[in-house]
């Protein structure tokens, strides 16, 4: 019989239902959507480097067939160089020769597998896919002046190469003019026995310690290990980016959601008071009645739970991945969710029954008598403002409206938190987007000054022809006792600007070395310290002063004037140039600035789209907050509202009382939210994000102006709903069902 | 005397599943300026809608209305507002407060309404309140607070008084009381006055007694010599 008495609660109180449902779905949704996303990157990319043995050490140097064979249980050599495709010179290719592939094994895609016998290429099937190659066509390759013309034996993915990019200078990895091949070492175009191979993989256990054995080798230049493999590093930083929306913000988004939730429901048990005590003057067990309201709350979070998890994990996580998709080499790319997930959402619903139980606790306190006489109302006292002198010019609604919210404290409260919840994370959204802007334009605007950018074929050939550029080169550099970075050495003159915390312009000195603010965090530098470090492939250490800290988007690293350089006693080979003329790409590839934008922009772009469904879902929990405190606040009112009625109020003066109350609580919910809204992009961005970008949080005006009205405009339709609810509220009964 | 409202062939159905449900049929009577009229009648007679009718809180099915020789149930929902407001005073068996305005804010509120004719302060003071205006209703007794909701009902002048059970919550003693500020209400100030009632002790004082059973009217008697509030007790 109860449960039907549920049922029927349920039914005649739809709206408010169904509110209850769309917090705690919408919140396990963004939460469940958003976390299964990175759940599936991360999940899927583990699984693809098991079962392809992804690497634990690179080592590089000059090995033949003979050397470090018996180092760990399976190594693989490889020679890589780099080419390009003939009669497509805008396409480079990775071209790898190896002996075979127990380490960083080929995933075929279609085709054959890896055969160290057969004189065939195995071909990235990604750029395979843009190229419109199919197994069985025949592909003429170029490097370092050799043509050969082989058959594609099968489409590939590798380990190395899910985050594909040529090195760490390209941020984003693109599969049009860039690719990876494999062929067999033993059809070496020189002579199988010519080979010399500069990397050895080497999958082990125990990483530590074969590096220490090896690392010291004759003709070993370096070992490192995953986090120094561009893919694996980038794809790492990919994951960690994705965290800056992952993050904080879907768990303040649940946290909001169930917050009002758990509210709700405790107003809804008050307003059962009578009920309750009819209940208990029938006789039923305490127990019984706490089972039944208890179960209303726990019905309601499951389903919305299930629900939210289904939806989340198959559209939303599934959605954001798709977008991202062609940016990874991973066979298969979908969201996850771990064990973590259904904790989270079993404490939701455990939250909310909690607290359904504590409310009803409460109520079922004395004797039934008791329970059923409305609860003896608060001696009502005036408060403050009541006595001031302004009082008694004050409409009545205002009168009212201002007596009803210090009355009612909690579910004005409530209001204000949900409603500056809501603002919150509709400004911090916005404030995403327009940090990420924030950021392309730092980069592109305030910090790079030239029109064209050339990665040289061969470092040090620069095109005769131009007359005024600059130019950098970049290392890998050990810093010791710290660890591995990137040190920039700076020929670029007026093409690159280097800029402090304010965006604003400090030029690099000639002595000692400038870092990055995130480095300097990082390592725990600061300007005057000391660092010592030494280049790869070279066995000298060399101590500077650090002189300077310099703020930089994205590269963290490590920047050294050439004159400082030389004085060092290298001799400085430019590998990029920078000018202002117009280049011809035969000494190198040429990027112009606008493109270089326009690659960062389109992996922003996802971001973005991400970020846009992220506000409109924040708009909808706003929009539900604000519908359930209007339904809340007009249900626990209908009495006072049909004597209004009654005494001859209209309709619509009835609806502009409640709506003077809304409106006041959401414009000081909104107000409050807006510099929260901020502090959460800051937060975001300066926490979230790690030491591989230095992002500044921004929220343009416009966002905030955009994100009061956007709540005002859901108050106000809010408030037509309730309208069309006071116009249908009937006297009668409603006088007559309070008696 | 001069007639002020006349009800003819007045029916309220509710639909009940499919079927209607008459919880009046066919009613008619007229009632004249200050007259002081009582509607008897057991539980379901069909009393309280008749009194929500004539009050504009709910519209007739059938059957005209017609008030100081305007017809009520041709108004729309607004124009029903506004004769609530104007003309008619409304006074419940649970008074109806507003729990958080003061007892003068409760009296003062009419001005939203209509042009306030009596001044709060002065209709409290009518009934016996003076002292009490800055209180909150709660905090007044039984009584008490059905006074404020007398006065708010007569600081607008009402052309009709309604009272549905304005008796029924309270003892005998402070019953009467509140009884003889109707009946003031009504005699001095000639307004017309409409009680709702199950209690046939009533009758006697009344100018007009409405007999209604099963949603018919049974009977009306008119009293040629009511008797004086202070005879009767219940």
């Amino acid at each position: 019989m109860l449960f039907k008495k549920m049922f029927r609660d349920i039914k005649n109180n739809l709206s408010q239902f169904l509110a209850i449902f769309l917090m705690i779905f919408l919140g396990v949704f963004v939460y469940v959507g958003i976390g299964s996303e990175i759940e599936g990157m991360n999940v899927n990319s583990e699984n693809f480097y098991k079962e392809t043995n992804m690497p634990d050490l690179w080592v590089s140097g000059s090995f033949t067939d003979n050397d470090l064979t018996n180092i760990a249980d399976k190594t693989s050599k490889k020679l890589t160089v780099f080419g390009n495709i003939v009669n497509k010179d805008k396409t480079d290719l990775e071209i790898n020769f190896i002996n075979n592939d127990d380490v960083s094994s080929l995933y075929v895609i279609d085709g054959k597998e890896f055969n160290y016998d057969s004189d065939k290429i195995w071909f990235d099937s990604e750029l395979a896919h843009n190229l419109n190659y199919e197994v069985g066509d025949e592909v003429t390759i170029n490097f370092n002046g050799t043509e050969i013309t082989k058959e594609i034996a099968g489409l590939v993915m590798n380990p190395e190469h899910v985050y594909a990019v040529k090195d760490a200078s390209q941020v984003f990895p693109s599969h049009d003019d860039y690719g990876f091949i494999y062929i067999s070492s033993k059809y070496y175009p020189l002579g199988e026995n010519n080979i010399v191979y500069n990397y050895v993989l080497i999958d082990t256990d125990k990483p530590k310690e074969v590096k220490k054995d090896i690392e010291n080798m004759a003709n070993v230049i370096s070992v490192t290990d995953r986090e120094a493999n561009t893919s694996y590093a980038m794809f790492r930083t990919e994951i960690d980016s994705h965290k800056t929306y992952a993050g904080v913000f879907p768990v303040i988004f649940l946290f909001i959601a169930v917050l009002s939730v758990i509210t709700t429901m405790n107003r809804i048990v008050k307003n059962q008071r009578t009920e309750i005590g009819i209940l208990k003057a029938l006789g039923f067990k305490k127990s019984k009645i706490i089972w039944h309201y208890t179960f209303y709350g726990f019905i309601i979070s499951l389903l919305a739970v299930i629900l939210g998890h289904i939806l989340g994990q198959t559209l939303l996580g599934n959605y954001i991945l798709t977008l991202e998709s062609t940016y990874f080499s991973l066979p298969v790319l979908t969201a996850e969710i771990n064990y973590g997930y259904f904790v989270i959402s079993a404490f939701i619903i455990f939250l909310v029954v909690l607290a359904t139980y504590f409310s009803c606790f409460k109520e079922l306190e004395g004797v039934a008598a008791e329970t059923l006489r409305p609860k003896a109302p608060k001696k009502l006292k005036h408060t403050w403002i009541e006595k001031q002198h302004i009082w008694h010019h004050l409409k009545f609604k205002t009168q009212w409206n201002l007596r009803d919210v210090f009355r009612s404290k909690a579910r004005s409260l409530m209001a204000i938190i949900g409603v500056a919840g809501s603002t919150m994370l509709v400004v911090c959204a916005f404030g995403m987007l327009n940090t990420l802007d924030n950021f392309i334009s730092w980069q592109y605007d305030d910090i790079y000054h030239f029109k064209n950018q050339i990665n040289l074929n061969t470092p040090g050939v620069i095109d005769s022809s131009l007359e005024d550029y600059g130019t950098t080169s970049s290392m890998g550099i050990e810093i010791k006792n710290k660890g591995p970075e990137s040190l920039t050495i700076d020929d670029s003159g007026k093409y690159i600007t280097y800029t402090d915390y304010n965006k604003e312009k400090i030029s690099l000195k000639n002595e000692g070395v400038m870092i990055t603010e995130k480095l300097a965090d990082k390592y725990n530098l600061k300007v005057g310290d000391n660092i010592t470090f030494k280049i790869y492939g070279t066995n000298s250490w060399h101590t500077l002063e650090v002189t300077q800290i310099n703020r930089a988007p994205s590269a963290q690293n490590v920047t050294i004037s050439k004159e400082a350089y030389e004085a060092l006693g290298y001799t400085y080979i430019p590998s990029v140039v920078y000018t202002n003329e117009k280049v011809s790409d035969d000494f190198g590839t040429v990027y112009s600035k606008e493109v270089l934008r326009e690659n960062s922009s389109t992996m922003l772009n996802t971001m973005s789209s991400v970020i846009v469904i992220m506000i409109i879902a924040a708009l909808l929990l706003g929009a539900v907050v604000i519908y359930n405190l209007g339904i809340l606040s007009y249900t626990e009112k209908i009495r006072e509202l049909a004597t209004l009625k009654v005494l001859g109020f209209n309709s619509k003066n009835v609806g502009k009382v409640l709506k003077q109350q809304n409106l006041w609580l959401s414009v000081i919910g909104v107000i409050i939210g807006l510099p929260l809204g901020y502090k959460l992009v800051d937060i975001i961005f300066s926490t979230v994000m790690g030491y591989s970008f230095d992002i500044m949080p921004v929220v343009n005006i416009s966002s905030y102006v955009i994100a009061f009205i956007c709540i005002l405009l859901m108050a106000l339709f809010v408030n037509v709903l309730l309208n069309k609810k006071v116009k249908k509220l009937d006297m009668v009964t409603s006088l007559k069902a309070a008696e | 005397m001069e007639k002020f409202m006349e009800l003819s062939n007045v029916s309220k159905a509710y639909m009940i599943g499919d079927k209607p449900f008459y919880a009046l049929k066919k009613v008619s009577f007229t009632i004249d300026k200050g007259e002081f009229v009582v509607i008897l009648g057991p539980s379901g007679a069909g009393k309280s809608t008749l009194l929500n009718l004539i009050g504009g809180m709910d519209t007739a099915t059938k059957g005209n209305i017609v008030i100081d020789g305007d017809d009520i149930t041709k108004y729309n929902e607004n124009k029903l507002a506004d004769y609530r407001g104007k003309n008619i005073g409304f006074i419940f068996q649970f008074y109806n407060l507003l729990p958080t305005l003061t007892v003068l804010e409760n009296v003062e509120l009419i001005s939203e309404v209509c042009h306030e004719k009596i001044n709060a302060k002065e209709a409290l003071k009518a009934v016996g309140l003076g002292k009490h205006i800055n209180k909150f209703p709660n905090s007044l007794s039984g009584g008490e607070q059905q006074r404020v909701s007398i006065a708010r009902a007569v600081a607008k002048n009402p052309k009709l008084l309604l009272c549905d059970e304005p008796t029924g919550a309270l003892d005998s003693k402070t019953g009467v009381q509140v009884l003889e500020v109707l009946y003031k209400e009504c005699k001095e100030d000639g307004n017309t006055v409409i009680i709702v009632t199950h209690n046939s002790l009533f009758a006697d004082i009344a100018d007009k007694v409405i007999y209604l059973k099963n949603g018919e009217l049974e009977n009306i008697v008119v009293n040629q010599n009511p008797k004086a509030i202070n005879e009767v007790h219940w």
